[in-house]
């Protein structure tokens, strides 16, 4: 039987239909109180007061917590972490404000009471005087001189300043005629991951036994339990953390929320389980956003289309800092360029800044997807400036093939590839070469069509130094005296099913029947130390170190079943959760080896054999440099998906409204599992893509106050805007991991931005039209068009 | 604070409520999420939904009038309105989604007087009059003077909408345009146009406020008309994140321009 590759339906599938699932709010423990967070209102300002005794007056009020009692109980977070490559400034974070707020949604008290309402009820009466600061809206207002600053210890409001070189692109570029050269800017505005299901945890101290369980909607139980027992400097072998069914995460549940140690200091005070459950409104303003970056490019190339140099200045506005990590984006997004693309000389500066926007948090893309936006708006410029087809200047610049592994100029070293493999795969699916005659015929009559393409590269496995979301993961594998399996992983699903994608690795690599294989994760009580899931892991960490725990397993169901048949290892035959000698044709099933093992361990074909049928073992995976090496390399990411986005989009020029026909993705993650789960993967990921390109945006005012607060403004999409999507899959191994596998899950995000862009370049050719801001929203796309007509470009 | 709840039954009890501090919840559709963020008075809820004289839909003359209480869904499937005043029904059919239209209230939306609701505009267009109730006493009121502003109308905090009465359109020419962005989001505009062998009206909503009205004779000049939409904006702006200002604006011209030649093409019915 073989499972690896076959399209299995997810095990979760029927659970989450039936409304079955349990997510954390559907948990109650007995006497549970509920928190609701006091937040800020304001953009930037000092607190003068908070006065919390209204809100302790209230019947059914517990607790009114503020920032002095934590930071007087010892609660900050510091920093942790090495960063190579870049110096980033830091600042201790502090889960409740102190002194001041930097963010509208900053969390400044929290009530704990027996109800939301009343929770809600004291939070409202709870009295914070403020005194408003100048508050700095974008990172362009953070980067002026005598700016404001958020972070008062810091000499300017600039975080990072991350170089990455390679040749002279000054040179270069002051070389080369001004017909070999474009320039211009590119911005990739915010976004919100935005699950189903909100944030949210409870925690329930037990005074007696002084443990602690936490059940929270996370990506990482062990990553929680372990920030959290450092922060509270509680014990962490006290503490549990438990994972139920996460409704949706795409990054935005990596910890840790400032939420979290609130709730879990609240009921270690009380001695009471406490509840905190996310209001959408909450989520949009103080749950963490991604993208917000500008880019300033200028290139050069050769008349054929080959790029020579590339200049970027990268600005990312990384709103002010909290307890999560999502700045790290930022730095993905410059060390992903050049990417697919091989220049010889480059030049990038990324400056990532903090303003009084929200903090940024960890989403699907991961910062890959405005690397991407970047990159192919460049390619498609040099493409319009060489005169020269948007296909023809990609397959100019491509790694080739054989030009693996290849070491970016950021030090990344991407494993393998065969871009121009799903270029011309997907060119084919979207019908590429028929198009023109198409969109001639709908502009006879009237309608404007276009078509575009994007490429993405995706790297995966995100594994940092001196960081817990590092390039291993564990798994144990046991067998219970009947012969059932069991298998506990380090990695966890938000839902996306990786649980069957796991089942179908050990029962291969076992040789088990599938339907006796049961994957458990999300417990840190029972599972082996994990990592969670994050950057499309769970496969090539999890399934791997599985498969490791596996061959542990079999092995020993071989030697006592070779002496149970009176045969050679060698001779035997594993499959169907069954042995067989080859040279006899006898068998034995795991059932009567699992029985032998654990009912006859002093009996005759166990001599010298340790009975355990339990193994944990933790897979490590190759091409990571943590250090700089003498070539340059440095690597966080081991694995490197990518695929290449095509699609056929119709734009009314009258509203500036965009409607996608039909979007084709072309992907390559290495050796596929499960197709079926790849696939949804895919859909979902490309539909947040088009989110991103079309309809999704935060939105600051000046001041920095949210003008986007509830999902009335943050406008997603819905069924009625979901598309007809195509996919295709190609295969390039990965030679750093088992199998091949190479990772699926952030990839189809990136590509639509960009495809959908140069498709309505197209569309607009007439007019001259440039898509430069994300998303492109229909008065967006309207305004270009008027600008260019200005300009007396076009029609 | 646990806010006190009243649901009437009749309309007299339904006054005796109404003392100037009760907020009114009807379809719940918009003052349930703002009381839910904490917007709003909360401390006094009356519900409407068990006062049967609110409810229905019927003739009244060459009128139809629409029980406050009538539902998005119950004005899009209705005979009789499709009959008289069809781009009612064509603009509750139109409305956000099918959960909100099945409990969405026409009086709630005259109540709450947004800028580019869809019947906001169609009732303007259409020259819709308000009855409002008290226990001062009943009066009726244009409904295009009874939107003074955005999201703000001609009603007293002890004051309800018992009705909306709309002419019929029967032997004229109607038609309705809605421009939006995603399911679920307010309108960006609504345009209507009611054209009658006597008098014609164009109302814009989305790009000011209130919706632009443009009175219409017998013959008009299209050019013209889309001139004074255009004005109308651009003295009243209106915008926000996503759809700024100069926008509407735009599009209240585009929008204005299809609909009246929609109503042109149509059929009189
Ligand atoms: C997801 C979503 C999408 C939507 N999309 C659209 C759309 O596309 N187009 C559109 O036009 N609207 C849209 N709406 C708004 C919708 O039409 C609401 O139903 C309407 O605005 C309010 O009607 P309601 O009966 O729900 O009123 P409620 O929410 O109950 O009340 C609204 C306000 O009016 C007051 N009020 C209600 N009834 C009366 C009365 N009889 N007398 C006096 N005061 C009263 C209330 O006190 C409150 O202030 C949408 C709403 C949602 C939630």
């Amino acid at each position: 039987m073989t499972y690896v590759g076959a399209s299995i339906p997810g095990r979760n599938n029927r659970r989450s239909a039936a409304g079955a699932a349990t997510y954390v709010d559907d948990i109650r423990p007995d006497g549970c109180l509920v928190m609701a967070v006091v937040r800020s209102p304001h953009a930037h300002a000092r607190i003068r007061s908070v006065d919390t005794s209204a809100g302790h007056d209230l019947d059914g009020v517990a607790l009114v917590l503020t920032g002095e009692e934590l930071r007087d109980a010892g609660i900050a977070i510091h920093p942790s972490g090495t960063n190579v490559n870049f110096t980033p400034r830091t600042a201790v974070r502090h889960v409740l404000a102190v002194d001041k707020v930097r963010y509208v949604g900053e969390p400044v008290a929290a009530v704990v009471a027996r109800d939301y309402v009343t929770a809600r009820a004291a939070a409202q009466a709870v009295l914070v005087a403020y005194e408003t600061l100048p508050a700095l809206g974008d990172a362009r207002a953070a980067l002026k001189p005598g700016a404001v600053l958020v972070e008062e210890s810091w000499p300017d409001n600039v975080m990072v300043d991350y170089p990455i070189a390679r040749g002279d692109a000054d040179a270069v570029l002051a070389a080369t005629p001004p017909s070999g050269r474009t320039s211009g800017t590119l911005v990739c505005n915010r976004v919100a991951a935005t699950p189903l299901e909100g944030r949210g945890i409870i925690a329930d101290y037990n005074p007696y036994d002084e443990t602690m369980t936490c059940w929270a909607s996370t990506q990482a139980p062990h990553v929680l339990r372990a920030l959290l027992s450092a922060a509270l400097s509680f014990p962490e072998g006290n503490l549990r953390v438990i994972q139920p069914q996460v409704g949706g995460a795409f990054g935005g549940k990596i910890p840790m929320f400032p939420e979290d140690v609130i709730t879990a200091y609240a009921s270690r005070r009380l001695g009471r389980p406490v509840k905190w459950i996310e209001q959408r409104d909450e989520y949009l303003s103080a749950g963490g956003h991604s993208r917000d970056m500008r880019c300033d490019y200028e290139v050069a190339f050769e008349p054929d289309g080959r790029i020579t140099a590339l200049k970027a200045g990268l600005l990312a506005d990384v709103g002010a800092q909290s307890t999560f990590l999502g700045w790290l984006m930022a730095i993905v997004s410059a060390a992903c360029m050049p990417g697919s693309y091989v220049v010889d000389h480059v030049s990038i500066r990324l400056r990532a800044v903090v303003s009084n926007r929200g903090p940024w948090q960890a989403y699907r893309g991961y910062g890959k997807e405005v690397a991407a936006f970047f990159m192919e708006r460049i390619l498609d410029d040099v493409a319009r400036a060489a005169g020269l087809g948007r296909d023809a200047v990609r397959t100019r610049n491509f790694i080739s093939p054989s030009h693996f592994p290849f070491v970016q100029p950021s030090g990344w070293v991407t494993d393998s590839g065969d871009y121009q493999g799903t270029l011309e795969a997907v060119q084919e699916l979207i019908g590429w070469d028929d198009f023109p005659a198409r969109q001639a015929a709908a502009r006879a009559d009237g309608r404007y069509l276009g078509i575009g393409i994007g490429h993405e590269l995706t790297p995966e496995g995100s594994s940092r130094p001196d960081a817990l979301l590092n390039g291993t993961d564990s798994a144990t594998v046991k067998m219970t005296p009947r012969g059932d399996v069991t298998v506990l992983t380090g990695v966890t699903s938000p839902g996306s099913g990786n649980e069957t994608g796991i089942a179908q690795i050990v029962a291969e690599c076992l040789g088990a029947d599938l339907d006796r294989v049961r994957v458990l994760q999300g417990d840190t009580q029972s599972a082996p130390h994990g990592n969670g899931n994050y950057s499309s892991r769970s496969l090539t960490f999890g399934g791997s170190s599985a498969r490791l725990a596996a061959l542990v397993i079999r092995e020993k169901l071989e030697i006592v079943a070779g002496r149970m048949l009176n045969a050679d290892r060698a001779d035997l035959e594993v499959t169907g959760h069954r042995i067989r000698s080859r040279a006899s044709g006898q068998s034995v099933t795991f059932d009567e080896v699992a029985a032998e093992i654990y009912r006859k361990p002093h009996g005759r074909h166990m001599a010298g054999i340790d009975p355990a049928l339990e193994a944990t073992r933790a897979f490590k995976i190759d091409n990571v440099y943590h250090r700089k090496d003498e070539d340059g390399r440095y690597n966080q990411y081991p694995t490197w998906s990518f695929s290449t986005g095509a699609c056929i989009v119709e734009v009314t020029p009258e509203t500036g409204d965009v409607r996608i026909e039909k979007f084709a993705l072309v992907h390559d993650c290495g050796v596929v599992v499960n197709p079926l789960l790849a696939e949804a993967q895919l859909h979902g990921a490309i539909m947040q893509g088009i989110g991103a390109s079309l309809y999704e945006e935060i939105v600051y005012d000046d001041d920095a106050i949210p003008q986007t607060p509830t999902l009335r403004e943050y406008t997603l999409p819905g069924i009625r805007e979901s598309v007809d999507i195509v996919l295709g899959h190609r295969s390039t191994p990965s030679p750093f991991t088992f199998m091949g596998m190479k990772g699926v899950g952030e990839s189809g995000i990136s590509a639509p931005g960009p495809a959908i862009a140069s498709a309505i370049d197209d569309a607009l050719a007439d007019f001259g039209v440039r898509m430069t801001t994300m998303p492109f929203t229909p008065a967006r796309v309207w305004a270009a068009i008027q600008t260019a007509r200005s300009a007396g470009r076009g029609e | 604070m646990p806010a006190s709840f009243a649901a009437p039954r009749t309309l007299p009890e339904l006054l005796t409520e109404l003392d100037g501090e009760a907020t009114i919840l009807a379809g719940g559709m918009t003052i349930m999420p703002l009381l839910n963020r904490g917007i709003g008075r909360a401390g006094k809820i009356v519900s409407l939904s068990g006062i049967p004289a609110l409810r229905g839909i019927a003739r009244s003359g060459d009128s139809v009038r629409f029980g406050a209480m009538a539902t998005h869904s119950e004005i899009a499937s209705d005979p009789i309105v499709a009959e008289h005043v069809p781009i009612l029904a064509t603009a509750a059919a139109g409305i956000g989604d099918v959960q909100v239209r099945n409990r969405g209230t026409i009086g709630g939306v005259a109540a709450y007087g947004n800028a580019g609701a869809d019947y906001v505009t169609a009732l303007t267009a259409l020259g819709a009059r308000v009855v409002v109730a008290s226990r001062r006493g009943s009066r009726e009121v244009a409904f295009d003077r009874f939107v003074l502003g955005l999201r703000r109308t001609d009603l007293a905090r002890d004051e309800v909408i018992v009705a909306v009465e709309v002419p019929s359109t029967s032997g004229g020419r109607t038609a309705f345009e809605r421009y939006f962005r995603v399911q679920g989001a307010a309108p960006t505009i609504t345009a209507a146009a009611v054209l009658m062998p006597d008098r014609g009206r164009l109302a814009v909503g989305g790009a000011t406020p209130t919706p632009v009205i443009v009175e219409l004779g017998r013959e008009f000049d299209l050019a013209a008309t889309l001139d004074a939409v255009d004005e109308a904006c651009a003295g009243r702006p209106f915008g926000d994140a996503h759809n700024p200002a100069p926008y509407r604006r735009a599009m209240a011209r585009n929008f204005a321009a299809r609909v009246l030649r929609h109503a042109r093409e149509e059929q009189p019915c």
